[in-house]
């Protein structure tokens, strides 16, 4: 057996070094304002999702929030304020700083819709990519069984389960999985009709790989990026739903964890709704902000990853 | 195409089955709950429950059956378009559904109707002037317009004609259409101008992206050979194969129109069938929830029927295999 002699040293052309990570970040921020945008707006409210509130563990602070209350400290000779200096979003009806609340209700959204969405997108993933590969039968019923979850009406659905169940955090999650999962499972299977009929799936099948090998070591890889412009535009759109659902009482609202619905059903409660118009302004603008941000970071996350798609429904 | 169409409607009728078991289970599998709120709503019994008394709800409402057949119970009489009785009055629900429906059902026309009016002809144009100042305008007005939830829309709404119009369109009156049209139409005209916005921008984005695919087709360059105006091309050849994914969105989207119903019925204080699903999900009144479940269901896998055997008639070119 011959060994088949190295190439000699003579290097041909010289690569440039890999520019650092903070040269590549501003190049894409350049080209992407809108998503930049929106990835900074996310970054806002994570952090407020994160140090906004007291952190408590077992019952004691570990980091103290930065926010200016306690979500649920009342001031009873402060209702229905206004905006002011000292609460700069105004007052609700019994007190509470609106501004405080706000910020509180980014913990409970960010929980909610990136939870939701993992899970989702986790059970998604797998019955996709398990449907794509296994084709036939399998593909036919998994697929079937999809479509008649997907032509359910999602609310009017959701708000017999949430009855049912009983409004918390940990039932809408489960709920929202139950809606999202379905629908990511059919751009999963998507994705997955198309890598596995590239060479190098057939590379490994034919070198003896199994089943399992192939879709977790070679077709997982390649979903990746499908994968984060899902979740991008997905986590949006479970943390609309959720609140759709506290707008209606039937969220994962509690005095410790507001939800940015509830505040607004709180609003609409206490009419007139015009003259106490900052009760509904701060965590509505907040929803949008949010979908909006998730919104133009996964059109930009889109273009990156996907260039074919560029410009088709990106708007 | 008549062998498709069965094998459609043979689907949709499986979808209608299992979305009723669905809610049937759920609702009935709630501990207790059924049998409980049905005292709470007769009044009956005002404090002590007697475990003779509950045996006694339990056999007059037939509940000490099995579940599947009671299920099989509640499928012989639906089918038979009896959906049972409110647990609050003891009316027939179908009574009560169809008193709401038409309110719900113009709702979404309207909806439908304003939105499909106002977002193809911006769709296309922003798509016939690509990288313009008007198309540039209505990407934008299209990202925000996906990203305010509709009941934040609706608040902004009321405040702002209560605040500057000084109309308060939360207590406007929505008489029968039939009685007062015009006051009807403007009490309902909010309503609808909210339901629709979301379907305005979703439908805008995709006649415009469907609008840009079809510029770039052989047979649009053709046209421009032969000395065509911009115009006509416009509207006689590409607008007409842009609608076909359009339609399908707007098919798609039906549901969530539907969802969107009953937030903007509790807003507006609208009588439809949303509003009657809330009161019925907040008095427990069980058998009314399931037939607002189903009924709306029902109208949903309906419209993706039609929509998906409309393909044919819009474009011959596409066959059912």
């Amino acid at each position: 057996m011959t060994t088949i002699a190295a190439p000699a040293e003579t290097t041909y052309f010289q690569l440039a070094p890999p520019k650092p990570w903070y040269v590549r970040l501003r190049r894409v921020a350049r080209q992407k304002p809108l998503g930049t945008i929106g990835a900074i707006v996310l970054f806002i409210a994570l952090v407020a999702a994160l140090f906004g509130t007291d952190f408590n563990l077992f019952g004691t602070t570990i980091v103290p929030g930065f926010s200016p209350q306690p979500p649920q400290q009342t001031e009873i000779t402060a209702r229905l304020e206004g905006p002011s200096w000292s609460h700069p979003f105004g007052t609700d009806a019994i007190g509470r700083d609106v501004l405080s609340r706000t910020i509180a209700g980014a913990r409970t959204a960010m929980i909610i819709g990136f939870s939701a969405t993992g899970l989702a997108l986790l059970i998604g993933t797998i019955i996709g990519m398990v449907s794509a590969y296994a084709a036939g039968t399998v593909d036919l019923l998994l697929q079937r069984v999809m479509d008649a979850f997907m032509s359910l009406p999602p609310l009017i659905l959701l708000l017999v389960l949430v009855t049912v169940l009983g409004p918390s955090m940990m039932t809408v999650i489960l709920i929202l999985i139950f809606f999202v999962a379905p629908s990511s499972s059919r751009v999963m299977r998507g994705s997955t009709l198309v890598i596995k009929e590239q060479q190098y799936v057939e590379a490994a099948r034919t070198l003896g790989a199994t089943p399992q090998r192939i879709m977790f070591k070679h077709i997982l890889p390649q979903l990746v990026a499908p994968l984060l412009v899902l979740a991008s535009v997905l986590i949006g759109a479970t943390i609309v739903t959720e609140a759709a659902l506290s707008f209606l009482g039937l969220g994962a609202n509690s005095p410790e964890n507001p939800t940015w619905g509830f505040m607004l059903f709180e609003a609409v409660a206490r009419p007139p709704l015009d003259r106490f118009y900052w009760m509904s302004m701060a965590p509505g603008i907040a929803i949008t902000l949010t979908v909006l941000s998730f919104n133009l970071l996964g059109d930009a996350l889109r273009d990156i990853f996907d260039p074919r798609l560029r410009g088709t429904a990106s708007g | 195409m008549g062998q498709y169409a069965i094998r459609r409607v043979i689907a949709a009728a499986f979808v209608m089955l299992l979305m009723s078991f669905v809610a049937f289970m759920l609702i009935n599998l709630a501990p207790g709950n059924t049998l409980l709120a049905q005292i709470a709503g007769s009044g009956a019994i005002g404090g002590v429950l007697d475990s003779e008394v509950l045996a006694e709800f339990e056999r007059e409402l037939g509940l000490d059956k099995p579940l599947l057949e009671r299920y099989a119970d509640w499928l012989y009489h639906a089918v038979q378009g009896d959906l049972g009785q409110s647990f609050v009055n003891g009316q027939s629900v179908l009574d009560r559904i169809g008193e709401k429906l038409p309110t719900s059902i113009q709702l979404v026309i309207m909806a439908s109707i304003v939105s499909l009016v106002l977002s193809v002809p911006i769709g296309v144009l922003s798509a016939a002037r690509q990288g313009g100042l008007s198309d540039y305008l209505s990407r934008t007005f299209a990202i925000l317009g996906l990203a305010i939830p509709n009941f934040f829309l609706a608040i902004i709404v009321l405040i702002v004609f209560s605040r500057w119009f000084g109309i308060s369109l939360g207590t406007m009156d929505k008489p029968d259409i039939w009685v007062d049209p015009i006051a009807n139409l403007q009490g309902m005209l909010a309503p609808a101008l909210v339901v629709g916005f979301t379907l305005i921008a979703t439908v805008m984005r995709m006649s415009r992206s469907a609008t840009l695919e079809v510029l770039n087709e052989d047979y649009v360059r053709t046209a421009r050979a032969k000395g065509l105006g911009e115009r006509v091309i416009i509207t006689r050849h590409v607008v007409r194969n842009a609608l076909i994914p359009v339609i399908t969105i707007f098919g798609n989207q039906f549901a969530f129109i539907l969802g969107g119903t009953v937030i903007v019925e509790f807003i507006f204080r609208t009588p439809g069938v949303g509003a009657l699903t809330l009161t019925a999900i907040n008095n427990r009144d069980y058998p009314l929830v399931m037939g607002t479940t189903l009924v709306l269901g029902f109208v949903v896998v309906a419209t993706n029927l039609v929509v998906d055997l409309s393909y044919g008639f819009i474009d011959p070119r596409i066959r059912y295999s």
